[in-house]
């Protein structure tokens, strides 16, 4: 049974099927006359941890902020929950639910890291400052926003630094504040732009089981760039490989590692 | 013994109205990080309510029962008119009085807030020194306009508008200046901590910090830097209110030499603000009151001194002037001397606490390691 279940498994992620949450529909997006995607499609099933690969300049990036709103593609289209959303305005595709971290962690450097989560609540009317002198607007959005944020923090494994500033902590604790901020927005799609980028090895690791379990726990959707790929590889349950603006393998994280063209395109043919 | 009171009605005085103007600046430059360096502007919006408005206001009111008191007699005959009704009207109107230091509370407020949500137009799009120097020419273009504008200060510039003495019916109107100027320095301080300790100063803070992180988690950025314009300046304009009602503070009336200075109300609470710590409402009280009492008793009382031993004036310097140079030398040394062994100010600034964190965090967090202990 156990044995059937895993080779399901297995089967189930050679192909992305069941909710699709994510899809990318050959998406094209050229700079003048640099062609940066090529009619790229993706498939992204919901609570998958999805990599995605690619020597620079393939077009990761591009891909992201076409997604993220950030670009405009020229053509082709990305559906979110069954929602054509492209070219949306980007904080209103944060407000949906597709929540970008940044490369170089960019944390509200001088307050705690419990700030710095409440901060990232869903905007709304507890934040208006000429209300808050009266206590009763806040306060029971406050209320629940500490409790949510003690919960991210506790799956982040960053409880007992809760009142440490930002400026206080590590590479790779600020790359947990940055997923912690994410969740705690309400994403349902968390999008990692090189989560694991200048951490050492056993902190890459530990970044990834805290991906896992945001996945486990709380049916968290990741699609992550990353260039570490033998630890990421660990990981995820499907990749993608890009080169030169164009999809050039897709499967399980072994496959497309081992597959030849992804192999070339990195060392060079 | 009468000296002493003077004395520490003048401190008093002068704690209160620094704490109001600066903690005004400390949310636009301390919570947001906006270079406001033209904040005296929004301070002399509450000198003017106070010298123009509310005088023209009361005058209408007077000149049915006082002879030699006309409207138009407020800008024209300033002196005389403000003399008249400050011995035979005031002293006798306390509920008139204090109905008009609410109203002129409320309008300076307003026109304060307001001339801080013009300010915020430039302060969207403009970052750093190009907005510090903005609002530091349209503050030095205003008061050149109000200076020569006749209708707005009167007709004599350094001389400016008698203020309306509201506090004439106490029986001693410098302690109730004093007393009240106290009382609007803690209501504002009860109010900037609310801020500070609401999800609102937090979103102020965190908007600071990184304005894109703000933005990419769906928050209006610029309706943030635009709030905290429009409140830190609406406090500068209280602050105004405060300083021409008190007679330690105004001297009896507003100029806009006075009110417009940019050393008092725009250098001097940067200097507070960086002395007590950004962001930091405790700090620059405690800055407040220590360079208050240190300046007004010894510094002020003793520069001149200190300038006459010096022989100043047997090399040529004016002694006035160089008295003065001393206190701004004093100043200067407290901020090397602060910045020097406590770089954040002399309380940092503290966490947003909209809530009693810990205890939530005792519910949450045992760690098997404490346990054991």
């Amino acid at each position: 049974m156990i044995y059937r279940m895993a080779v399901q498994t297995e089967k189930l992620r050679e192909r992305p099927t069941g909710d699709i949450i994510l899809e990318t529909k050959e998406i094209v997006k050229r700079f003048g006359g640099v062609i940066a995607l090529a009619g790229v499609s993706v498939k992204i099933p919901r609570k998958w941890i999805v990599l995605l690969i690619g020597p620079n300049g393939s077009g990761k990036t591009t891909l992201v902020n076409v997604i993220t709103g950030f670009l405009k593609p020229e053509e082709g289209k990305v559906i979110y929950e069954g929602k054509d959303i492209t070219g949306i305005e980007p904080h209103i595709i944060t407000k949906m639910g597709i929540v970008r971290t940044f490369q170089i962690p960019k944390p509200f450097i001088n307050l705690t890291v419990l700030e710095n989560l409440l901060a990232a609540y869903p905007p709304g009317p507890h934040e208006n400052p000429y209300k808050a002198a009266s206590k009763k607007s806040w306060i029971n959005t406050e209320k629940k926003a500490v409790e949510r944020a003690f919960d991210i923090l506790k799956t982040l494994g960053m409880e007992r630094i809760w009142n440490q500033k930002a400026s206080e902590l590590s590479g790779a604790e600020l790359k947990l504040l940055e997923a912690g901020r994410a969740l705690m927005s309400g994403a349902k799609l968390i999008i990692m732009d090189e989560p694991a980028a200048g951490v050492n090895p056993t902190k890459a690791h530990e970044i990834f089981s805290v991906i896992r379990r945001l996945r486990e726990e709380r049916g968290i959707t990741f699609l992550i760039i990353e260039h570490r790929i033998d630890i990421a590889a660990q990981y995820v349950d499907y990749a993608y490989a890009l080169h030169l603006g164009r999809l050039i393998s897709q499967g399980s994280p072994q496959k497309v590692l081992n597959d030849k063209a992804v192999i070339e395109s990195y060392i060079g043919s | 013994m009468t000296n002493f009171v003077i004395l520490a009605e003048q401190i008093l005085s002068f704690i209160g109205i620094y704490y109001i103007v600066s903690i005004g600046l400390n949310l636009k430059a301390g919570h947001m990080g906006i270079p406001d360096f033209g904040h005296a502007m929004f301070f002399a919006m509450g000198g003017i309510v106070v010298g123009n408005i509310v005088s023209h206001l009361a005058a209408a009111v007077a000149a049915k029962s006082i002879p030699g008191v006309t409207v138009a007699g407020v800008i024209a005959s300033n002196t005389k008119t403000l003399t008249i009704m400050n011995r035979q009207f005031f002293p006798h109107h306390p509920f008139l009085d204090i109905g008009l230091i609410i109203l002129a509370l409320i309008l300076s407020t307003l026109l304060g807030g307001f001339l801080g949500w013009i300010a915020s137009l430039p302060a969207l799009r403009l970052r750093g020194e190009f907005l510090a120097i903005l609002l530091l020419t349209v503050a030095e273009g205003l008061r050149v306009i109000f200076t020569y504008t006749k209708s707005l200060m009167g007709s004599t510039p350094t001389v400016g508008l008698s203020t309306p003495a509201l506090f004439s019916w106490t029986h001693n109107s410098g302690v109730a200046a004093t007393v009240f100027t106290i009382i609007m320095a803690l209501i504002v301080y009860a109010f900037v901590e609310r801020l500070h300790n609401s999800p609102a100063g937090r979103l102020f803070r965190a908007a600071r910090d990184d304005e894109d992180a703000t933005e990419a988690l769906g928050k209006n950025v610029v309706t943030v830097r635009r709030d905290a314009m429009i409140i830190g300046s609406a406090l500068a304009g209280i602050a105004g209110t405060v300083y021409a009602l008190n007679p330690f503070l105004g001297g009896g009336s507003v100029a806009a030499v006075s009110i417009f200075n940019r050393v008092w109300w725009t250098f001097w609470p940067w200097a507070l603000i960086i002395l007590g710590g950004m962001a930091s409402n405790k700090g620059t009280g405690l800055a407040t009151i220590i360079v208050g009492v240190s300046l007004i008793w010894p510094v002020r009382l003793y520069s001149f001194k200190v300038a006459q031993l010096l022989h100043a004036s047997a090399l040529g310097i004016n002694p006035d002037q160089f008295a003065n140079a001393l206190e701004y030398a004093f100043i200067g040394l407290i901020i090397l001397i602060v910045q020097a062994s406590l770089p954040r100010g002399i309380i940092p600034e503290p966490p947003s606490r909209t809530l009693p964190f810990e205890k939530y965090a005792k519910g949450r967090i045992l760690p098997p390691e404490s346990k054991k202990k």
